[in-house]
């Protein structure tokens, strides 16, 4: 297996030399600033120089490579496998409420022989739920396969995400089977959020819509707790996201804020906030998100048992946010553990991974979540 | 070796010099104290974060104290937003909830609830938010298990919720209901015993009253040559006789009627009633006999029985004007304690059950209530007298038994009759001939009666069957006359029972003290054992009111016994 990574900087162009050098590739991923997704430009110059490749992507909430992370620009890792295959699928999304039939089209495209692993790309809500594309495929696709992936972003904007595919800019969903008795992919995610405070009972939401908690507006208490940076939501709202209690012996999953609506007083998060689920405020503690990272790579690396050939890090914007100047630390912290991987990745509003190697497939919010190839030779 | 740089200086650093010793040694000093801010900063940070997560956890420890508490109680305990949102609740016994807990967070507690309910928790919920003061309820709610009763208690807890405990109280609401129930049975009870002996009060002076007008007319029809006169005599005398039925009525209903127990199988005085119960009846009923076998025997007044049965299927019948079904059935039951103590004169033991039930339009709830007063009729005026299940709830208890009633509008009714079964077979039946009167002269007979109006016609009709007749207005007069015969020309006593001074009965006993021998007989319209005194048989006893032909006959009885 063999990897090609650059970067497109506003000031530098591509960086350290210009795409393209690995023509025989069969997946290329491309991570960059919505602006530079828009016109379809700088995607059909991709598909054109790995014509072979299984192109895809999305705008971004910052763009990594290696243990960097820049905004504004774009990201590409081209790889071609010895023997492992890839395929792919698009899948439009009109309505959120569609996105489980989606996940049901993406996985039924997909070959199930041979079938390693499943990547998955999307819009971020509301265009797309992310919880329930995610159930789509796993209700297709063969029992316990994994399936890995993230929300596209919108940088700090939480406006409107792409994706790529094939060559153009696109919306809904994208999932990408890869194949091969030599292929080994392991994944980790991890969060590293504290919650505090007591629990809330969530007793008005209807899918990632949050109303009330305790029979209260939900957008009152965060106004509440966030004092002056209120008028900053949605994106303030980040610093607390929501630990959902799971199900006995379950465990519970975290949700962000997206997007706020001051008419109805409704939060929109970045997965579901089921009713009659309860739900505590998290709040950030550098170390221990920036542990957090370092314990998804620890649990990729645990899994595999040996050295990984490319890692492909879904963080959540949420993170990047709060680690302010510090969001390298937990690339870096990354990279300490998986190197010599090539690293790429991108900040979203999403992650889909297993919580461990063998818990259901789910979307979660506010974690670090990697997804490690490495192909036999 | 000096301590490494803070992480995000050291990285500050690296992007503005390219190094992070690249900086220039003049700012050496600087780059040193910005380190010192930094740790500070993070240490400080530290401890408020160390400060919030131990506070966060004491919290949720005293949260999920409070829960292990709550979940000792058997009780459903809700904690609820102002509205009625369940926020948490503890779900009591199995079965005390209609969904799984989890299903019902979120929802409100009134949701789902019967309108006037709902409404009342509502109200409940919005005083207890309102004013602080708890509020209660209490509320039956139908489940899969059946009817069930509950208590809710509301308070206010903290600024914005509110506590709400649901107790399930059927026990005590069902022990209520069967206290209350036998309260009302007993107090229905009483009144029918009241009514009863008013009744028979009433009864017993018409009874004087229809005596004499009965002997009067009697003679007057004997008397009188056939003609118009002789027309009104017999008249007077049907219309008494009709009079005299209603009082024997009212006298059976307040259980005064003079009664001839023997132990007989019920099943055979059911068969024996059959086909005059199918004229009674009418062709436009059907009746069914569901009659139990090796039923063990009663002792009971067959006539009366007689009685009960035509009296429950006249009543059944006429609950169906449009035809219907009549269903008379017999059974052997064993009576439990806990119904002899729901219902008055039953007592432990085997007993045979009369059931007469009927598919006809049933009674209201009111009407069931009055159904065995007397003169409470739901017939149209002139079609009733009022008295039918009346008398039949009199002669059950006075035969030792009880009688019950269940209908509901449109639904038919039921009676059961309760009898004490005896020990040993019943008696083959055999039919006892009346004595034939026989009027014999030179007797004197000593009539000791307080109504003047009665003694006069009956010592006239007496001395007109040729008797000798002395007369007394109460006992003390009588036992005076009877003291004074010291010849003992007195041949026997006919006396009243009830009268002033001395009653019947004590003047008796006095006169059997004086002479074993007397020969005495008793005219009342009562069954007083308390009156009469124990040991008297049937035959020392003449009813009232009386014919004059049953008079002559029973003291021609008495003379030759």
């Amino acid at each position: 297996m063999i990897t090609e990574q650059t970067r497109w900087t506003p000031g530098q162009g591509w960086s350290p030399q210009p795409p393209g050098r690995l023509p025989q590739a069969q997946l290329a991923f491309l991570f960059a600033e919505r602006a530079l997704l828009e016109g379809g430009d700088l995607a059909r110059e991709i598909r054109a120089l790995y014509p072979r490749a299984v192109v895809l992507g999305c705008s971004t909430a910052g763009e990594i490579f290696d243990a960097e992370v820049r905004d504004g620009g774009a990201v590409l890792t081209a790889v071609r496998f010895e023997s492992s295959r890839v395929a792919g699928a698009h899948a439009e999304i009109a309505e959120a409420s569609d996105s489980f039939a989606a996940g049901a089209r993406l996985a039924g495209a997909l070959s199930a022989e041979e079938l390693r692993h499943v990547l998955v790309l999307a819009d971020a809500p509301p265009r797309v739920n992310g919880s329930e594309l995610v159930r789509g495929l796993a209700s297709v696709l063969p029992p316990g396969t994994t399936i890995t992936g993230g929300m596209a972003a919108d940088g700090e904007r939480f406006s409107r995400t792409r994706l790529i595919w094939d060559g153009e800019a696109r919306g809904g969903a994208v999932a990408v089977g890869l194949y091969g008795s030599r292929l080994t992919v392991t994944c980790g995610s991890r969060g590293g959020w504290d919650p505090f405070g007591p629990e809330r009972l969530i007793t008005r939401s209807r899918g990632n819509v949050l109303y009330e908690l305790d029979g209260k507006s939900a957008l009152e208490l965060y106004k509440l707790y966030l004092g002056e940076h209120a008028r900053e939501l949605p994106a303030a709202a980040i610093h607390y996201p929501l630990a959902l209690r799971g199900e006995a012996g379950c465990a519970g999953v975290v949700r962000s804020v997206l997007a706020v609506d001051e008419s109805d007083q409704s939060m929109t998060f970045a997965g579901d906030v089921p009713q009659g689920v309860y739900a505590r405020m998290m709040k950030a503690n550098y170390d221990r998100l920036i542990d957090g990272a370092v314990g998804a790579a620890e649990a990729c690396r645990k899994a595999r048992g040996g050295p990984a050939q490319l890692a492909l890090m879904i963080s959540c914007a949420g993170r990047k946010m709060v680690l302010g100047q510090r969001v390298e630390e937990e690339l870096e912290g990354v990279r300490d553990v998986l190197a010599p991987a090539a690293l790429c990745g991108f900040y979203s509003y999403g992650e889909i991974a297993p919580f461990d190697g063998a818990s259901r497939c789910e979307l979660h919010n506010e974690t670090m979540t990697i997804t490690t190839l490495a192909e036999e030779s | 070796m000096s301590e490494p740089l803070h992480s995000l200086l050291r990285r500050q650093l690296r992007r503005h010099f390219g190094a992070e010793d690249a900086f220039p040694p003049e700012a050496a000093a600087f780059v040193a104290a910005v380190d010192a801010a930094y740790r500070l900063s993070d240490e400080d940070r530290a401890r408020l974060e160390r400060s919030l997560d131990l506070s966060s956890r004491e919290l949720i420890a005293r949260h999920d104290e409070l829960r292990a508490m709550l979940a000792a109680f058997p009780d459903v305990i809700f904690r609820l937003a102002v509205d009625g949102t369940i926020l948490e609740l503890n779900a009591g016994r199995p079965g005390d909830l209609p969904l799984a807990p989890r299903q019902l967070l979120g929802r409100k507690v009134q949701d789902g609830l019967p309108g006037p309910l709902r409404e009342a928790l509502e109200l409940a919920l919005e005083r207890a938010a309102r004013s602080g003061e708890p509020a209660a309820l209490e509320y039956p709610l139908d489940s899969p298990q059946g009817r069930r009763y509950w208590e809710a208690r509301i308070a206010r807890c903290g600024d914005d919720g509110l506590l709400m405990v649901a107790r399930d109280i059927t026990e005590r609401v069902t022990a209520q209901e069967a206290l209350r129930a036998q309260e009302e049975r007993r107090r229905q009870s009483q009144k029918l015993e009241e009514i009863g002996r008013l009744a028979g009060g009433i009864a017993h002076d018409f009874n004087n009253l229809l005596t004499v007008v009965l002997g009067l007319a009697d003679s007057l029809a004997a008397e009188l040559p056939e003609g118009p006169q002789r027309a009104d005599a017999l008249e007077i005398l049907a219309t008494g006789r009709r009079a005299a039925n209603l009082t024997q009525q009212l006298l059976g209903y307040s259980r005064r009627q003079i009664i001839s127990p023997r132990v007989v199988d019920f099943n055979e005085i059911v068969l024996g009633i059959g086909k005059l119960l199918g004229r009674v009846i009418g062709e436009h009923v059907e009746t069914a006999y569901q009659l139990g076998s090796g039923l063990k025997p009663v002792r009971v007044d067959t006539g009366q029985m007689e009685q009960l049965l035509v009296n429950l299927c006249v009543n059944a019948r006429d609950a169906m004007p449009e035809g219907g079904t009549i269903t008379v059935e017999t059974a052997g039951v064993r009576v439990d304690r806990d119904f002899a103590r729901e219902h008055a004169g039953l007592a432990e033991g085997d007993y045979v059950r009369l059931t007469v039930r009927d598919t006809g339009q049933g009674m209201s709830a009111d009407a069931l209530a009055h159904a065995f007063e007397p003169f409470f009729t739901t017939k149209e005026p002139g079609h009733g007298t009022g008295l039918g299940l009346a008398t039949c709830y009199g002669i059950v208890r006075q035969n030792g038994g009880c009688i019950t009633v269940a209908s509901a509008p449109g639904r038919g009714a039921r009676f059961d009759v309760y009898l004490p079964c005896v020990e040993g077979a019943a008696p083959a039946a055999a039919a006892a001939p009346p004595a034939p009167p026989r009027a014999r002269r030179g007797e004197t007979l000593l009539l000791v009666e307080d109504d003047a109006s009665v003694r006069r016609m009956t010592a006239r009709a007496l001395r007109r069957q040729g008797y000798e007749v002395c007369e007394a207005g109460d006992g003390e007069q009588g036992l005076e006359q009877v003291r004074a015969d010291g010849e003992g020309r007195l041949s026997m006593v006919i006396t009243d029972v009830v009268m002033p001074k001395l009653g019947g009965g004590r003047m008796a006993r006095e006169i059997l003290r004086l002479r074993p021998s007397a020969k005495i007989l008793f005219v009342t319209g009562y069954t007083d054992d308390a009156t009469l005194g124990r040991g008297l048989d049937e035959s020392q006893i003449l009813r009232k009111p009386f014919t004059l032909e049953a008079l002559v006959r029973r003291v021609r009885q008495t003379l030759d016994a």
